[in-house]
């Protein structure tokens, strides 16, 4: 279901949720258009799988995934039984699944965790192997208005909490079985099945049914002008009053504000659901209420005539997975006009587009009422400027444009995502129009593949004195910061060995990771943390891996996301070997894992 | 009245009067009730009130009280939709009493307070039921479908009306369906081949081929191993995947399930109404691989997507019973087909330069979708490849079909000039919507996947994408000030005929445009000499054979909705005879009924409608007897 949602997101014209949401990707798989003929072999797999309960699953499919063509899902019968016949020699991943159940793996711990791997040779038969499902558990629940109306077609999601790099708490996406986007029933009903046993957090999307905009609510008092004070609950009666005009301006304009479980509007304050293994859990009722929208008007202060800008109006929320950024690229006019928001903190910011870099931005708390005289200043962005040099014996590139500098933001949401470039002229470079924030200094320089020409990595930047070599630098308005220098290298550093396992078979179904020790490294898409799958022979390669000190890991599985999760890369720290690395060495580490081939 | 002062207000906005007289007073008041048909009130509905006239719209919304009460007040004199909608509930607005039916803008003048403006708001019903296997296990997260018996094209048709999947307890709940008669099946498609999704895109040729002109409606069940696993051969049941077994064996599997039959067993299903129980139990049978290569005359047959469906339901796809992809060497095996007559159709879309597909997503489902149809601008967007297709029809009895044979064949194109009979200003390519000429299915039938036609640059020509041969209307919805005329290939109308395009194109195509309108206005009155503000006119053409097989909407039929002031106004009509009738609007529920056209026909009065001529006809209300 994870692999087949990440194509589905890929896809989508309008994604429903943010990037950040996409489901982990598949690892990449190579095109095949050739007839799937399944080598033949001589070995034979065969067990059952069971559930929870130690019952047999019927109809579960066992797929057998191997090297090359060496694939083959069976189909449990009525006793849960399996039976691979002629299989290859070959390193297998045995998975049984089957909807509504967690997905069942060879050499697993539990039902849903990456198993192990079985390597089978010619003329093996493994018997009695057994895999353990587990029934998901449910959520189930109702979506019901201010007084108790069901609220049909409304989307529901449910989340777990997460850390990300730099220590945000956030909520992330569940991928299951079903859905990951139901919408209420015309009971106002949902239902998520087939979940692990987790805790979670259920709310309401806040991406609203069609035909609910904004809209305005009367007032009984003046519902009681207008149909006249004979107005009865018998709605046939017909005044005899003369209707009059209403009194009293009309409510702002009104709209169901995101609701999670427990009445709140803020995830890490909702109510948890934490499930058992197979546990059904009804009863799940979220509280939709109207809330006030507002507008926002205000000027953008610069010279005149104001230039193009790009403006950025981002809403802050509790969590940084639902704060939603508005953006236009290219506007003119002074005027800032932004209708029906929902209340709380903004950050808007503008960037001229053309001719000189400036840049302004203002922070705001939205109420329910509207937000006249907002204003954005523009003031001369801020520059930095340096040389680089090219420490080797190879020969420098001698085309300046090959040469790529860029801010890289650090974290991956919010203002600003994308990489501000800077321009090369010789030996020196400049980034100007740079916001206020967090970036770090990204250089790379584009081979052009010819052999024995050097291939130049980033060794250091250098800000002033100061070592800010894959480290993030604040950055104010205005600000003008010491000359930087950046430094490319011809010789890479690396790091690379072998995993071998316990009975001194190569492990090849796994993802090795290296990982900074020091977490101030820790920002999204360091180039200090990184994952490669070794080869069959259990080869693993980091080429080129900046010098330091690093953690390196071998785990089964890896979600996309989880290089992001903070509590993912301190759990590994854990497991991990330390390894230091000076710069333009290559070490070699070979990594011994308990995990065996039966 | 109202008429007039549209007249006035739209002079206005065309130029500033000289002496500008006061504004007038934005004082009116408009207030109602929204209704469920029985009388009770509809809370939390959100009525929209939009100025009707054309650009300048804007739209006021309130939310209905506990009463289903609303107002808008300040209002300007003018003429305004007044509309109402409500998760859960079909749309509706001021004037409207039938499901299907139409209501009417509603006019205000200066200082008005006008009551009793109630909207009638029905309740969409749901489907219910739980799905097992033989031994009672709840099948999970497999597709129920709900057809609804619709009238297309004068003729009875089970036309796709939703889906739903079930959930881990087998339940399925098919929400949002209108009031109707409808049937409820597993489509139980059992999907073959080997693919894999190339890193960040999808497989073209399949998608092409996934959602053609012609197959069945498709929702892509992403988990559905169609993708397989590194290019293992599979085959997916609503029992799960697994290995490809022989393709020259029996092999057990469960079929297509009908609660009832299709056309038997259905359920009448009033406004709101809930039918739970709806349950099946799925059985296992015996049933039999069908297989083949697949040939294309220019490239590789490779990743096409080959659909198997009921040959009784050619014309009017609904399900596949089974779904193959092609190897490279254009091999397929469908598997899980039981004896029957069947049509194995293969349609590989047609793609303008640089197009591409992608998958979009609506709620559970997914579809296929070409960013080229969205181009704007229209001409760039026309495919220049043929589309490629073949309909090949087998029986199976109790045993495999092996070794069949099947050649892609190019579709026609359709192309003609369009002429302008009139002195007005002559539109270019750009006053033509780029949708505004069609190639409709004579029997009705609408495809996901319609035939791209586009006017020329020049605004005197149009052509058609290669398309799936079979019969055809040329339906052409003209720029503003112009209406059609006639629509005729080698002299013969084709208005009325539809063209039956084969293997060959069909290039001399006239479509004449007038710039005067043929159309037929009037009042109606009741019995009681008072405008009959419930009113509907029908318009029908005498001719019967008129009745059926005229497309998706016939030219010359109309249900024109009387307006606040019981006038009414025809769509522009095609010259000849017609019998009109105003009947209560209520009663006019699935009017296109020949049977229904026949009991109209003798009580309705019947008129000449002549090219650029607007005939008066003022109506009685008529009862149908």
């Amino acid at each position: 279901m994870t692999r087949a949602l990440s194509l589905l997101c890929a896809f989508a014209a309008s994604a429903v949720l943010t990037a950040q949401t996409v489901a982990p990707q598949a690892p990449a798989a190579p095109v095949r258009d050739t007839p799937a003929v399944a080598a033949t072999g001589t070995a034979l797999v065969s067990g059952v799988v069971v559930d929870d309960e130690n019952k047999p699953v019927r109809r579960a499919s066992v797929t057998f995934e191997g090297d090359a063509r060496a694939n083959r899902i069976a189909l449990t019968d009525d006793k849960g039984a399996f039976v691979a016949a002629n299989l290859p020699a070959a390193r297998y991943t045995i998975r049984a699944e089957r909807a509504g159940f967690a997905t069942g793996e060879y050499g697993a711990k539990h039902a849903g965790r990456p198993g192990a791997g079985l390597t089978v040779k010619d003329g093996d038969r493994v018997e009695n192997v057994v895999l353990h499902m587990a029934r998901g558990a449910v959520i189930q629940g109702r979506v019901v208005d201010e007084k108790g109306r069901p609220m049909v077609g409304a989307s529901v999601t449910a989340y777990r909490v997460v850390t990300r790099l730099g220590g945000n708490t956030d909520i992330e996406l569940v991928v299951r079985s079903g859905s990951a986007f139901p919408q209420t029933d015309d009971r106002g009903i949902f239902r998520f099945y087939g979940l692990a046993a987790d805790e979670y957090i259920v709310g309401m999307s806040p991406f609203f049914p069609r035909g609910q905009e904004s809209v305005h609510l009367l007032t009984d008092a003046q519902l009681r002008d207008v149909f006249g004070g004979a107005a009865t609950r018998a709605s046939r009666a017909i005044s005899t009053d003369a209707p009059a005009a209403p009194t009293g301006a009309m409510s702002p304009p009104m709209n169901y504000a995101m609701v999670f479980y427990g009445d709140t509007t803020d995830p890490l304050a909702s109510t948890r659901v934490r499930l058992a293994p197979g546990e059904e859990r009804t009863g799940i009722e979220l509280h939709v209420k109207l809330e006030p929208r507002a507008s926002v008007h205000g000027v953008i202060v610069g010279p005149d005539p104001l230039p193009t800008m790009s403006l950025e109006l981002m809403h802050k929320t509790a969590v940084q997975t639902l704060g939603i950024t508005t953006f236009s690229p290219s506007r003119t006019g002074a005027v800032i006009d932004y209708p029906n928001l929902t209340p709380g903190d903004y950050v808007l910011s503008a960037r001229t587009t053309t001719g000189p870099a400036l840049a302004g931005e203002t922070t705001f708390t939205l109420g329910g009422a509207d937000l006249n005289g907002v204003r954005v200043e523009l003031q001369p962005a801020a520059t930095i400027a340096g040389r680089i040099v090219f420490s080797g014996s190879g020969l420098k590139p001698p085309d300046p444009a090959t040469i790529a500098l860029s801010l890289a933001p650090v974290t991956q949401f919010g203002r600003s995502v994308a990489p501000r470039i800077g321009t090369v002229t010789g030996d020196a470079f400049v980034v100007d129009g740079v916001m206020p924030g967090a970036f770090r200094v990204a250089g790379a320089v584009r081979t052009t593949a010819k052999p024995g020409e050097p291939a130049w990595t980033l060794s250091s930047v250098m800000l002033g004195d100061r070592d800010v070599t894959d480290l993030p630098v604040e950055i104010n308005a205005g600000q003008t910061l010491p000359p930087v220098t950046v430094t490319f290298t011809d010789t890479p550093t690396e790091l690379g060995g072998r995993i071998v396992l316990a009975d001194g078979n190569p492990g090849s179904d796994y993802f090795v990771i290296a990982l900074p020790s020091d977490e101030r490294y820790w920002v999204w898409n360091s180039r200090r943390i990184k994952s490669v799958r070794p080869d069959a022979t259990g080869r693993y390669v980091f080429s080129p891996l900046p010098a330091g000190t690093y953690r390196i890991a071998a785990v089964t599985e890896l979600e996309q996301g989880d290089l992001r999760s903070l509590t993912f890369l301190r759990d590994l720290v854990a497991a991990s070997t330390e390894i230091e690395i000076a710069p333009g060495q290559k070490k070699i580490l070979d990594l011994k894992l308990n995990g065996g081939t039966r | 009245m109202g008429l007039l002062f549209l007249c006035a207000l739209l002079l206005q906005g065309a130029q500033t009067p000289p002496a500008s007289p006061p504004p007038p007073a934005a004082d009116a008041l408009i207030f109602g009730r929204v209704l469920d048909p029985a009388g009770a009130p509809v809370a939390a509905a959100v009525v929209s009130l939009q100025s009707a006239r054309g650009s300048n719209l804007s739209t006021t919304r309130v939310l209905t009280d506990d009463d289903g009460r609303y107002f808008f007040d300040r209002l300007e004199p003018g003429l305004y939709n007044v509309l109402a909608t409500k998760m859960g509930w079909v749309d509706s607005s001021v004037g409207k009493r039938r499901v299907d039916g139409a209501g009417y803008p509603v006019s205000i003048a200066e200082h008005d307070r006008k009551g009793n403006t109630n909207i009638t708001m029905w309740k969409l019903g749901a489907l219910s039921g739980t799905i097992v296997d033989e031994l009672g296990e709840p099948l999970v997260d497999i597709e129920v479908r709900a057809v609804r018996r619709t009238l297309v094209s004068g003729t009875r048709q089970m036309v796709f009306a939703g889906s739903a999947r079930t959930d881990d307890r087998g339940v399925y709940r098919i929400s949002g369906v209108r009031p109707g008669e409808y049937t409820v099946f597993v489509p139980a498609t059992v999907m073959s081949g080997a693919m894999t999704f190339p890193p960040g895109g999808a497989p073209q040729e399949w998608l092409r081929t996934m959602t053609g002109e012609g197959t069945a409606p498709m929702s892509f069940d992403f988990d559905a191993g169609v993708l397989g696993r590194n290019g293992t051969s599979f085959v997916r049941s609503v029992l799960g995947v697994a290995s490809t077994p022989p393709s020259d064996a029996p092999w057990l599997a469960v079929p297509p399930s009908f609660a009832g039959v299709v056309g038997a067993a259905s359920f009448t299903i009033a406004s709101g109404q809930e039918r739970i129980g709806i349950d099946m139990m799925l059985r296992l049978t015996t049933t039999y691989p069908v297989s083949g290569t697949l040939t294309m005359p220019e490239g590789s047959a490779a990743n096409l997507v080959l659909h198997l469906m009921s040959a009784s339901l050619e014309s009017f796809p609904l399900f596949d019973v089974a779904t193959a992809a092609t190897d490279s060497a254009g091999r397929f095996t469908f598997y899980g087909v039981p004896p029957g007559d069947y049509v194995i159709r293969v349609v590989r879309t047609p793609l303008a330069p640089g197009g591409l597909l992608g998958i979009a997503s609506s709620g559970a489902n997914a579809y296929v979708m070409a960013n080229d149809r969205e181009r704007p601008g229209g001409a760039s967007a026309l495919p220049t490849e043929p589309l490629w297709h073949v309909t090949q029809r087998v029986a199976v009895s109790n045993a495999p079909v092996k070794d069949l044979q099947l050649t892609l064949k190019p579709g026609p194109r359709v192309s003609g000039r369009i002429e302008y009979a009139g002195a007005s200003v002559r539109p270019d390519g750009k006053a033509w919507n780029p949708f505004a000429i069609t190639l409709d299915h004579a029997n009705g039938y609408v495809s996901r996947n319609p035939p791209r036609v586009v006017p020329g640059a020049d605004g005197e020509s149009f052509a058609s994408a290669s398309v799936l041969p079979g019969d055809y209307y040329v339906r052409v919805n003209p720029p503003a000030g112009w209406y059609l005329k006639s629509v005729v290939w080698q002299g013969h109308n084709i208005i009325d005929a539809p063209l039956a395009l084969g293997t060959n194109d069909v290039t001399d195509i006239v479509v004449t445009l007038s710039d005067r309108p043929a159309r037929i206005e009037g009042d109606v009155y009741g019995a009681d000499d008072q405008p009959a503000l419930s009113s509907t006119v029908l318009v029908f053409p005498v001719d019967q054979d008129l009745w059926t097989e005229y497309g998706r909407v016939s030219p010359r039929m109309d249900a024109a909705r009387v307006n606040h002031e019981g006038k009414f106004s025809t769509k522009t009509l095609v010259d000849g005879s017609y019998y009109m009738i105003a009947v209560a609007d209520e009663t006019a529920f699935d009017w296109q009924d020949p049977a229904t056209l026949a009991k109209l026909a003798k009580q309705s009065r019947q008129v000449t409608v002549r090219d650029g001529e607007t005939s008066h006809e003022n109506l009685k209300l008529e009862k149908i007897k």
